[in-house]
């Protein structure tokens, strides 16, 4: 099971490359796309300030001999600064020493967290796969989760997700087991009831459970007094007294602990201490309540004499009622609290400050998630696409009446809180018997979700522009007089409403009401604009004998022409028709206009027209037209793939649009995130190729080789679920292939003039460097990793040219059609990609092979990273990538970087490569195949 | 009908039986001594705590004030009085547990027979000319027909009925304090549902106690706390789905109060309401009632329908009358009132008008029978796609006047929904597509259809749909031309906004024109069968609008055609129908100036001038295609064209056509500066909302009466 340590020239390579990169230029968590990423701040809480120190891992260090030890040389290399991430992850799996591990454990522990977290997939399979490691492993997750929320969450998905699937085989249960597993929210509370787990994965799903249960958090600080004080309602008359809660806090506090012997965790000491912290907190429940209990008598005693008991009573009542409804309301999102976890600390409050009451840490964000994998799995149970997209705009809004809540979109790092879901934006993506789809959440930044000061107050959600602001009439009326003069060219806007508002507000008693957030719930001292005073109401005394009077608004609105109001107001017995009376009134004075005109205009407008198709073949399919003169967000839009219009309206126009209609589109770092929820799916083997594609855009940006990677976030939630981060504004070549076909034009070449300009302008250029750029980096993934399953719905193509591969489920061992070498050609390059690069004779061309070259070359360079990463990962792993043996397949990835190679006989190698690839049969015949088999182009 | 019926036959029995036997129910003699002036209590503090464990009994008490005339309870004022009092001091315990949940639940039992009884005899005119003076407000006199509505405030405290419940001077402090322990009891979580459901009962009987002009009550309890707390209730997905029905009755009595005369703090609270989960609470109640009606109605029309059938159908008619009353699935008034008002004041609650109510919101129709081909998973809908099928079970039949009025009041909410700008958006959103199951009148030569291949498509088109529907479907000899008229301004909006944001539907707008030719044409038939002289003209006059609105309409398409109209095509197309329709626009032509020449005081030469300034562009249209068509003809030879060709000749003849251009064609009035118009329709529908309310809350309070026995204990 266990690989030879690599050879010496490895690890002398490990170690000149840890010199040339000191341990923090490895800053995984800081690409450029991402920011959200860099700023994981890993949500530090204030307990931190007191007890930031490592946990004290010495314990094996003095248990083990000094002669164990492999010599110095290793243990001064461990202890110095060229130690980084790679190497410790090196040493740690392939080095059986405990002594070893102790020290790389805690080194672990000094490294930028980011960097760390990056490994903590092939962590947690070291955990769950490899006994040994087992222990000192727990003793650094246990330090982290104490202080990170997000690594806790992160943390027991993982474990989830490694052990459950490893243990559902064990145990015999089938895919059944596997789907009920991921219904139950893959958050895994709960679900391991049902599992028989081999014994090795026991500890796994433990710990998993510490840690949902809460039980590896930080001690609650100032628990009872916050408690006592937020659970008993200040009765009507008067709050209870500080002296008496203060007096329940000190009691209480005097029931925990010494608070220094639970931060020194040792192994010995953890085990035993979890019952017992579990007992403590139950004990502190009790002293809690009872507690609760003195505040009552003493305040209920200070009440008006009348009824005594009942009056406690009812002060009991209403107390264990909101005390309930605390308890129920999580995950239940009818309740419109459903990411509140209860929390009655200042945080609640908006005041800054991190939840410290020892209200359940996890549960808003773990709720969340579930809510989002629930929601998929229900929408399997439509067939049609559009009840399914029903369905999740229904319940996306049903969430939304829950936001904004401490929570956040994990494929984003956690630097951000969810403040609305525009749940008209989300779409169910393409799939038969899954149903992943795609939403878009609007978030605002913040340092720790858990802080945040969160806007409290469900603005109205009507859009902004969609309301109806009053304006004092007399302007108004003015403006739409200028209007008039060429309505017929542009619309008039929101005048028909605002105007018959206006001539409201101007009646006889008009009540304008305004609505101001009160301060005390939104409280933020900064003075941030209170945009939410939307308010556009007005009651107007009507009495019986003003209506006659009254102007009809059409009137008021366009002009003032006496014998237009007559007319208008002598037929204003039955309003209905003052419409048409105003309408026709000017028609004497009309001005000439010609349908030829109107008819040119709409020809213009209507410029292509889709064939019949693709719009469905409907009765309609005639009157379907390709609107050019339309926004974007219309233009594209498909019956047969709804989701295909979601996905093209270009990112920027999106993000205004929605920015405009949200009541929260005013704050200033209001941003426009998203995600593609999946169930159903294993997406370990995803993150994977997430991972080695980071390492591999690290290594090349540190080579300062030009290549353009855009590895896809990938969050795992239990092993069937998860959440993947969608790439925006891009097309697969799939819908380009498809939207030209339409246009009668034939090839990528001319999408790129379309979309670019002529060949010799400067976008195009641009557009063809990235594309040159992006397709070199993804050949050599795709060659490396054994990418199969490359059909032209899995490539994108982005606004800037960039080519991205995505669907990494078949890679290095397996390929679609039971391994039959459908795709035998190294790579997908097709004579298509060339023309684009501008043919075999152009300069990028060139440049495109010398690419590859260079990134081969770097890759080969740092070729032990890789290696380690995958060869850790195939432990004891049961993805489908290691299908064939994880040996076989380690050695076929590292025979692929071509070690013994000079750089010249490499350069042959690779040029074949591409020829051969150009060449390949295999790829046309895939292609046709997949085109005649699921309709892909 | 039969249960109560038969409960009737019953109590006849019984209280023959008693009367026979002497024996009465302890807490009928209680009443019996307390009515005639006894003090019942003896002297003992504790007697009214105990009297209240006792069951009110809803049916005597009732049978009690039918049986007494006016003078007789005038008689009884102060053991009414009494009784009342006593009846409010069990509700201030509060949270009720055990006992005290029992004696409140007599206690509003008591209560609301009380106001009802006390409601339901007409107090003789020096009675109430008493009563008022009292206080001396100055003679109030209540039941002469119509009110002053500038009295109306100062007839609140002496309302002659009210006096029989509580002394005039006490009355509003007494109000207010029964309110707040109402309110409080709909607010408070821990009170149990049957006593929720009484305490609503007994709101839905005051606010329905008398006609709403005249009910002293309800302005007390639109200033109470009372509507916030009904709002309240729409938010939990528990008390919703029970009280879900009755509190929107209530919301819509209570929102109409005081309508015309003066400003409702209701209207105001609802207005400013942007509580999502109470907005959507309150969509999720409407929508689902009126779910429930389409089940009914589906289920109703999926009836087989054969030959025996129908016969035994028509005799059974014959013989039973009021069967098909039975029959016949109620029409929710009030239901339609409450969504007009929140759709008509508040502007949030546009936004729940799509909001999906799927499954797991707790959205499950509770049709008793499951019956039929249960679909697996039932499809998440919407309110508006409920209303939109709702709107067209109700259009299918208008003969009657009840009819007419739901019909006209789906309308004003179709014409709300399509005026709004954010609810236009939402229709016209190609991102959400729904199938809407529109329902089509069976007619002889039309089978109706039923859900078969619909096609999903933004919600606008189902509106269109509609009004398309409702145009061909309403051709009868008294053509209710004030719908049709309403249905052209919604029409109008829905053009208007489409034309405004550029959007072209994808749809078939032959349709539409077809269905406007046809109203136009009925419309003009009409009007030329009219007998001469007795013809009113109001009903002309709005027969030639009609013709005029359909004109203008026809303008808007060619004069903004090219702004959302899907391609040229389409816009030949409608200059080949208009050229087609050459007659109609002739024959209206005609009819307009044979009015505008034959008296300069015709009653109808507005309208007949409106009119002819409408077909300036389409008379200018048919004049300058027609010779050119027929030119054509001629010279190819050919007595009959097909229509590419004449779509052709149009496209080459468009240049030299100049047309005017009507200024305000893309701008409407208000709807809502039209309501105040209404106001006698509001009125006339609140009424009928408040008898039919006032029987169903008797109703409902004896079922109560009847679950609170099954219950041993609450």
């Amino acid at each position: 099971m266990m690989v030879e340590p690599p050879d010496a020239a490895a690890a002398a390579a490990a170690t000149a490359s840890a010199h040339s990169t000191p341990a923090s230029v490895f800053a995984i968590g800081a690409p450029d796309d991402d920011a959200a990423v860099s700023a994981d701040t890993d949500s530090d809480l204030v307990v931190d300030d007191a007890d930031d120190k490592r946990p004290d891992f010495t314990l094996y260090t003095s248990n083990s001999p000094e002669a164990e030890l492999h010599g110095t040389a290793l243990l001064r290399l461990l202890e110095s600064d060229v130690l980084d991430v790679h190497m410790a992850l090196h040493w740690l799996y392939y080095n059986r020493s405990a002594e070893v591990h102790s020290i790389i454990v805690r080194r672990l522990c000094d490294f930028p967290r980011p960097s760390v977290d990056f490994y903590l997939p092939q962590l947690v399979n070291m955990y769950v796969n490899c006994t040994h490691l087992s222990n000192v492993l727990r003793q650094y997750f246990e330090y982290r989760c104490s202080r990170s929320v997000q690594f806790s969450i992160n943390l027991a998905w993982l474990l989830d997700a490694y052990s459950a699937r490893a243990s559902s085989t064990g145990g015999g249960n089938g895919g059944a087991g596997g789907s009920s597993a991921s219904a139950s929210g893959g958050s895994g509370v709960g679900s391991s009831g049902g599992r028989h787990s081999r014994p090795c994965h026991q500890h796994a799903l433990h710990l998993r459970d510490r840690i949902l249960t809460e039980q590896l958090a930080p001690p609650p600080l100032q628990r009872q007094s916050t408690q006592s004080a937020s659970a008993t309602p200040p009765p009507p008359s008067q709050s209870p007294q500080p002296s008496i809660s203060a007096a329940t806090t000190t009691t209480a506090m005097s029931a925990l602990p010494p608070s220094g012997a639970r931060h020194k965790r040792c192994a010995s000491d953890a085990v035993n201490a979890l019952p017992a912290h579990h007992h403590q907190q139950q004990q502190q429940l009790q002293t809690d309540t009872a507690g609760r209990g003195v505040v009552l008598n003493r305040t209920t005693s200070q009440l008006p004499p009348t009824e005594p008991h009942l009056q406690q009573q009812r002060l009991h009542d209403a107390s264990a009622s909101k005390f309930r409804r605390c308890r129920t309301t999580a995950g239940d999102l009818n309740s419109g609290r459903a990411f509140y976890n209860g929390c009655e600390c200042p945080a609640a409050r908006n005041l800054g400050i991190a939840c410290h009451c020892g209200s359940p840490r996890l549960q808003p964000q773990l709720e969340f998630v579930k809510s989002l994998l629930r929601l998929s799995c229900r929408l399997r149970q439509y067939a049609a696409r559009e009840a399914r997209t029903r369905h999740l705009h229904g319940e996306l809004a049903l969430l939304n009446f829950n936001l904004p809540a401490r929570v956040w979109l994990p494929v984003h790092g956690s630097g951000h809180y969810i403040v609305r879901i525009p749940h008209t934006a989300a779409a169910v993506l393409n799939s038969k018997d899954k149903a992943p789809y795609l939403i878009y959440v609007e978030t605002v930044s913040c340092d720790d979700p858990r802080s945040a000061e969160v806007i409290i107050g469900r603005g109205a959600f009507v859009p902004k522009s969609c309301l109806l602001m009053l304006q004092p009439t007399p302007e108004l009326a003015n403006n739409d007089n200028n209007d008039d003069d060429d309505s017929s060219e542009h619309g008039c806007g929101v005048g028909g409403e605002a105007g018959g508002g206006g001539s409201l507000c101007s009646d006889v008693s008009a009540t304008v009401l305004r609505i101001v957030p009160d301060d005390s719930t939104s409280g933020s001292d900064d003075g941030e604009e209170k945009q939410l005073t939307i308010i556009c109401l007005i009651f107007t005394k009507y009495s019986a004998g003003a209506t006659a009077a009254a102007p009809s608004g059409a009137v008021r609105r366009f002009n003032a022409d006496a014998d237009e109001f007559s007319l208008a107001s002598s037929d204003g017995a039955d309003g209905a028709t003052a419409a048409s009376a105003a309408a026709l009134a000017s028609a004497a004075n009309a001005k000439p206009f010609s349908p030829a005109d109107v008819r040119r205009r709409l020809s213009n407008c209507t410029g292509y027209a889709f064939d019949s198709g693709l719009s469905g073949g409907s009765t309609a399919a005639n009157l379907a037209g390709g609107f050019r003169g339309l926004s974007h967000h219309q233009q594209l839009w498909d019956r047969d793939d709804p989701s295909l219009g979601v996905l093209r309206e270009p990112i920027a126009d999106k993000r205004t649009r929605i920015r405009d209609s949200s009541p929260f589109g005013f704050l200033p770092s209001w941003e426009l995130r998203a995600a593609i929820v999946k169930t159903g799916d294993d997406l370990r083997q995803e993150l994977l190729a997430y991972q080695v594609l980071r390492l591999l855009k690290w290594i090349w940006e540190l080579e300062r080789v030009p290549l353009w990677l855009r590895p896809l976030t990938v969050t795992v939630v239990g092993d069937r679920a998860g959440l993947i981060e969608p790439v925006l504004d891009t097309n697969s070549l799939h819908q380009i292939k498809r939207l030209q076909r339409a246009q009668q034009q034939s090839s990528l070449l001319a999408y790129f003039e379309q979309e670019f300009g002529p060949q010799n302008s400067e976008a195009f250029l641009e557009a063809q460097k990235n594309f040159v750029q992006s397709t070199a980096a993804y050949c050599i993934v795709c060659y490396l990793l054994q990418v199969k399953d490359r059909h032209n719905g899995n490539i994108l193509l982005d606004s800037r040219g960039h080519m991205i591969h995505i669907d990494f489920g078949f890679m290095l061992a397996t390929s679609p059609g039971r391994n039959l070498g459908f795709e035998s050609s190294h790579f997908k390059l097709t004579n298509e990609y060339v023309d684009v690069m501008g043919g075999y004779q152009a300069d990028m061309y060139k440049y495109f092979k010398i690419l590859i070259l260079r990134g081969m070359l770097a890759a080969r360079k740092h070729f032990d990273k890789i290696i380690t990463l995958v060869d850790i990962s195939s432990a004891g792993s049961d993805l489908p990538c290691f299908s064939k043996g994880s040996a076989a397949t380690l050695k076929a990835l590292k025979d692929r970087f071509h070690l013994s190679c000079t750089e010249l006989q490499l350069q042959r190698l690779m040029d074949s490569m591409v020829e051969s690839s150009l060449h390949s049969i295999s790829t046309k015949l895939y292609d046709s195949f997949q085109y005649l088999t699921n309709g892909i182009e | 009908m039969h249960f109560e019926a038969n409960d009737d036959l019953l109590k006849g029995k019984q209280r023959a039986q008693s009367l026979k036997v002497g024996m009465k129910e302890k807490v009928v003699q209680l009443y019996d001594r307390h009515f005639s002036g006894e003090d019942i209590s003896g002297g003992s503090d504790s007697f009214w705590n105990e009297f209240f464990l006792l069951r009110a009994n809803v049916r005597y008490l009732q049978a009690h004030f039918e049986r007494c005339a006016w003078d007789e309870l005038a008689c009884q004022k102060p053991a009414i009085r009494r009784l009342f009092g006593h009846c409010t001091a069990p509700l201030q315990n509060h949270p009720a547990m055990g006992q005290d949940a029992i004696r409140q639940a007599n206690a509003l039992q008591t209560l609301a027979s009380l106001i009802r009884g006390a409601f339901s005899c007409p107090p003789t005119a020096v009675a109430a000319a008493e009563a008022a003076a009292v206080v001396g407000g100055g003679g109030v006199s209540v039941n002469v027909g119509d009110v002053d509505e500038q009295q109306m405030d100062s007839q609140r405290p002496n309302h002659p009925n009210l006096d029989l419940l509580m002394p005039p001077n006490d009355a509003e402090s007494i109000m207010q304090d029964l309110l707040h322990r109402l309110a409080c009891c709909l607010s408070d979580d821990v009170v149990q549902l049957p006593i929720k459901a009484l305490a609503i009962n007994l709101l839905v009987t005051m606010a329905t106690a008398c006609d709403l002009q005249y009910n002293p009550m309800l302005s007390y309890l639109v200033s109470s706390r009372v509507f916030d707390c009904c709002l309240q209730l729409f938010a939990s997905t528990e008390l919703r789905r029970e009280f879900g029905d009755s509190v929107c009755t209530l919301l819509a009595i209570m929102l109409q109060a005081h309508r015309h005369n003066m400003v409702n703090p209701c209207l105001v609270k609802l207005a400013v309401l942007d509580d999502n989960l109470v907005l959507n609470g309150f969509s999720y109640v409407l929508s689902l009632s009126l779910a429930q009606y389409n089940e009914l109605y589906r289920r109703k029309v999926r009836e087989p329908k054969g030959l025996f059938y129908s016969l035994s159908n028509m005799v059974g008619h014959i013989l039973v009358g009021e069967e098909k009353q039975l029959e016949r699935i109620e029409v929710q008034d009030a239901l339609l009132l409450a969504l007009f008002e929140a759709l008509h004041v508040n502007r949030s609650f546009i936004a729940t008008l799509t909001y999906s109510h799927t499954p797991s919101a707790g959205h499950q129709l509770v049709v008793a029978e499951q019956s039929g081909p249960a679909s697996s998973v039932p499809e998440p809908t919407n309110l508006l796609v409920v209303f939109l099928e709702y709107c067209s079970i109700i259009m299918q039949d208008t003969r009657e006047q009840s009819m007419f009025n739901s019909c006209k009041l789906c309308f004003f909410i179709l014409t709300a929904i399509s005026e709004d700008e954010y609810a236009n958006s939402l229709m016209h959103d190609l991102n959400m597509n729904f199938r809407v199951n529109l329902h089509r009148l069976q007619t002889r030569h039309r089978a109706p259809t039923l859900g078969v291949d619909l096609e999903s498509a933004p919600l606008a088109c189902a509106l269109l749909d509609l009004l398309v529907e409702f145009c061909h479907s309403h051709l009868m000899r008294t053509l209710p031309a004030e719908l049709y008229q309403s249905a052209l301004l919604i029409l109008h909006r829905l053009l208007c906004y489409q034309k405004r944001t550029e959007i072209r539907l994808h749809y078939n707008w032959h349709h539409l024109w077809s269905a406007l030719f046809t109203s136009a044409r009925y419309a003009l038939s009409c009007y030329q069968k009219q007998p001469v002289g007795t013809a009113e003209p109001q009903f002309l006059r709005s027969l030639l609008s009609l013709v005029s609105s359909v004109c203008l309409l026809l303008n808007f398409f060619v004069t903004y055609g090219d702004t959302f109209l899907p391609t040229c095509e389409v816009y030949d197309l409608l200059f080949y129908e208009l050229i087609r329709m050459k007659s109609l626009f002739e024959d209206a032509s005609q009819l307009s100036l044979s009015i505008i020449s034959s008296d300069p005081d015709h009653p109808l030469r507005e309208a007949a001038m409106q009119l002819d300034r409408s077909l300036v562009n389409i008379r200018s249209i048919i004049q300058h295609f027609s010779p050119r068509i027929d030119e054509w003809a001629e010279a190819q030879g050919q007595r009959s064209l097909t229509q590419d060709q004449v779509l052709s000749v149009v496209r080459s003849n468009y240049e030299s056509l100049t047309l005017r251009l009507y200024s305000q064609l893309d701008c409407f009035t208000s709807f809502r500066e039209s309501i105040p118009n209404e106001n006698a329709y509001f009125r006339q529908l609140t009424r009928k909302i408040v008898t039919s309310v006032r029987k169903d809350a008797f109703d409902a309070s004896q079922q109560l009466q009847a679950k609170l026995k099954d219950l041993s204990s609450l």
